[in-house]
């Protein structure tokens, strides 16, 4: 039968009496959704994942095949052959957006035991679509099958919607408890898409189709809009895919944004009337295409080019890891055989070696304790070291190291000056490493001051604790304030002063500080107005 | 090209084994009842025509007790019409594929299957729904559920219910 009030389509759906946003909600939609389902499986085809977000997308797209011809096509034998499948598809689109949820969250597939359920909860679906309780009739002037429509038939696949939102929303908040923070983080964005998607797509479709059918609406045109879901959930996987590198995919932001805004402005040319706009949309549209193509050739240039140095200074950093280790282990061979000399084990020794085997004794540990910098400084920054963090009393670690490197200032002939307030001055944190904090900070006073006196204060503001040591050493100029506490950061003069300067020792603390959620700041007011160096850390 | 290398990758991970029996077996199962919804459909919708067809009848508000609907949204001009209900395989052999012009879709005929011709009842009218004055009353008096049988359909065209 033929809808005679309606204009018969070309090819199967394209017709001129449609609304306005009818190929503009369909058309861009399903490109959408097939470039990023078949990016995916172009990209990882032998993972799961990757085939069920495929084959959710191809399941969309016949829907929106389906869909297209029943609002275009005036045939009523066409139009009821698509428009029983309709709550096929839906059904088989809920179970699988359950079954890529699984996938996702354990990166395994499914039990035999769920796939039989899901294959009971789909079969009457499989069941009815050919009989009348699906579709009873066709009404030719309206040229739809609204009132044929058999309720409980829709009522059960748009249940089936509902069920996989709230099964997909029980199984996000299960695993989200249990993931890590960079996981919990994909949840929430996998989630929030696939649940937009299942909302717009279930809930509004079935509102528009019941309420046109009631007559609460003159036409299901409201239906429409259901369909934006699935560029929600889109944007959200290319999210997933840009910032995480999810579904094994490799795309860069660049990519997805020329693809993206390239897709915006060619939907334009389904709703545009006037010739004139569409011409200038085609400018714009092939302009996007051509400045897109060479920026995503630019940036992927970058990003190789960062990769390689990536791995170059991987091959430095094992380098410079060979290279210490070597050299630490020649110091500490050297060190032995001068402490062996000075201890008498080679017999008696002249005043004169045995002064030299001393000068050479405090060379190699010199040597031995700027090696220990730089090996720790770089395993601070790879992250390769794991901090013990247990409760320490830092009042006490103070008061250690204070007691350590006294002999070492006094030698000097400069004067100390430590003073604690009162309090508790306890702090979450790795021992070892705070006691770096402390020791490099003041021997850096000790390095850096000629004459004149160390203050080491230790005191509380409310929950934080300050430790500050205050020199009248060599001080900092402006520029050097710059590259103090990066990697190799000398000032230009510490070399006059500290001819061992390595440019570790305040990269090494503010690491540490930074990894104990604490503040570190300079303050000096010019070259020789000395310096001081603040440390702020959290108490418990 | 994308379709070709969807298929082949289709075709390389069936080869390799990466599908597992079970993986296989539910795929296989949703398929296959897909397809066979798809046939007995296509049977049903395309080749044996089998479900109703509803459209405006035609109606005399001078003799029958019309709907009335709008040509604009405005309502400037109004047109009286029934709500025939047919089977689709009937109207095939009596309209062929358009029911314009084609006096047997107003009426059921003896040999239809399944068929019936709705007019406005003011009293069972929905709150959208007009009815026509009726000049000739004694047609409301009519049981609107008579059987066509008894009825001589032919000679006043009004005709409330099916076989």
């Amino acid at each position: 039968m033929i809808c005679y009030l309606f204009p018969t389509p070309t090819y199967l759906f394209f017709s001129t009496e449609v609304p306005k946003l009818l190929y503009y909600s369909h058309i861009p939609t399903t490109i959408i959704a097939l470039l990023v389902g078949f990016y995916l499986f172009w990209h990882g085809r032998n993972f799961l994942l990757n085939r069920l977000l495929f084959a959710i997308t191809i399941l969309f797209s016949i829907w929106t095949v389906i869909n297209l011809i029943t609002w275009t096509n005036t045939n009523s034998n066409i139009i009821l052959f698509s428009w029983s499948f309709i709550g096929m598809i839906f059904s088989l689109i809920s179970i699988c957006c359950i079954y890529f949820t699984y996938v996702f969250l354990e990166k395994k597939d499914i039990s035999l035991k769920l796939k039989t359920v899901f294959l009971v909860l789909i079969s009457p679906v499989f069941l009815l679509t050919p009989t009348y309780l699906n579709l009873s009739g066709f009404d030719i002037t309206n040229c739809d099958a609204f009132k044929f429509e058999q309720l409980p038939f829709e009522a059960y696949y748009t249940f089936l919607g509902a069920l996989a939102m709230v099964w997909i929303f029980v199984l996000l908040i299960r695993r989200y408890k249990k993931a890590d923070s960079n996981f919990k983080k994909q949840i929430i964005l996998m989630g929030a898409g696939i649940e937009f998607f299942l909302f717009f797509f279930f809930f509004i479709i079935f509102l528009a189709s019941y309420l046109t059918k009631i007559g609460l609406l003159p036409d299901s045109n409201l239906e429409l809009y259901g369909l934006f879901g699935m560029v929600i959930f889109m944007v959200y996987i290319s999210i997933l895919i840009v910032r995480f590198g999810a579904f094994n995919a490799k795309l860069i932001a660049t990519q997805a944004l020329v693809w993206g805004l390239g897709i915006l402005i060619g939907s334009q040319f389904f709703f545009i009337k006037v010739s004139v706009n569409f011409v200038l949309n085609g400018v714009t549209f092939v302009g996007v295409i051509i400045v897109g193509y060479f920026l995503i050739k630019s940036v992927k240039k970058e990003i190789e080019q960062k990769e390689q140095l990536k791995v170059l200074l991987q091959q430095r950093e094992s380098l410079t890891h060979l290279v210490t280790h070597k050299v630490k282990g020649s110091f500490t061979r050297s060190k032995y055989i001068f402490a062996e000399i000075l201890e008498g084990t080679f017999g008696a020794v002249s005043p004169e070696l045995k002064e030299m085997a001393k000068k050479g004794l405090d060379s190699d540990n010199q040597g031995i304790s700027t090696v220990d910098l730089v090996l720790n400084a770089a395993n601070l920054q790879t992250g390769t070291v794991k901090y013990d963090m247990k409760q320490i009393d830092f009042k006490e670690l103070v008061k250690k190291v204070s007691e350590e490197m006294k002999e070492a200032i006094d030698s000097k002939g400069l004067k100390y000056d430590l003073q604690i307030e009162d309090g508790v001055y306890n702090i979450l944190g790795d021992e070892f490493w705070m006691k770096e904090v402390v020791h490099n900070l003041i021997d850096n006073a000790l390095k850096y001051t000629l004459k004149g006196e160390i203050n080491v204060r230790l005191a509380r503001k409310e929950n934080k604790i300050i430790f500050s040591v205050k020199d009248t050493g060599v001080g900092i100029t402006e520029e050097d304030k710059k590259n103090l506490f990066k990697e190799g950061g000398r000032g230009k003069n510490s070399v006059k002063v500290n001819v061992d300067s390595t440019g570790y020792g305040l990269y090494t603390v503010k690491l540490i500080v930074d990894a104990h959620k604490g503040k570190i700041q300079a303050e000096s007011e010019g070259e020789n107005k000395g310096t001081k160096f603040s440390v702020e850390l959290e108490a418990i | 090209m994308f379709l070709i290398h969807g298929i082949l990758s289709l075709v390389d991970i069936m080869k390799s084994k990466r599908i597992n029996f079970q993986s296989f077996l539910f795929w296989g199962v949703v398929v296959v009842a897909a397809l066979v919804a798809g046939i007995f459909s296509y049977n049903r919708f395309l080749i044996k025509n089998d479900y109703m067809v509803g459209y405006e009848g035609e109606c005399d508000p001078s003799f029958e007790s019309c709907f009335v609907g709008c040509e604009d949204d405005e309502c400037t001009q109004e047109y009286y019409y029934t709500e025939v209900q047919k089977y689709a395989p009937d109207l095939y052999k009596e309209c062929g594929k358009d029911i314009t012009d084609c006096d047997a879709a107003n009426i059921c005929l003896p040999e239809d299957n399944n068929c019936s011709v709705t007019y406005c009842n003011p009293e069972t009218a929905n709150e959208d729904e007009a009815c026509s004055d009726l000049i000739n009353t004694d047609i409301l008096d009519e049981d609107s559920e008579k059987n066509i049988d008894e009825e001589n359909v032919l000679e006043d065209n009004i005709i409330n219910e099916n076989i």
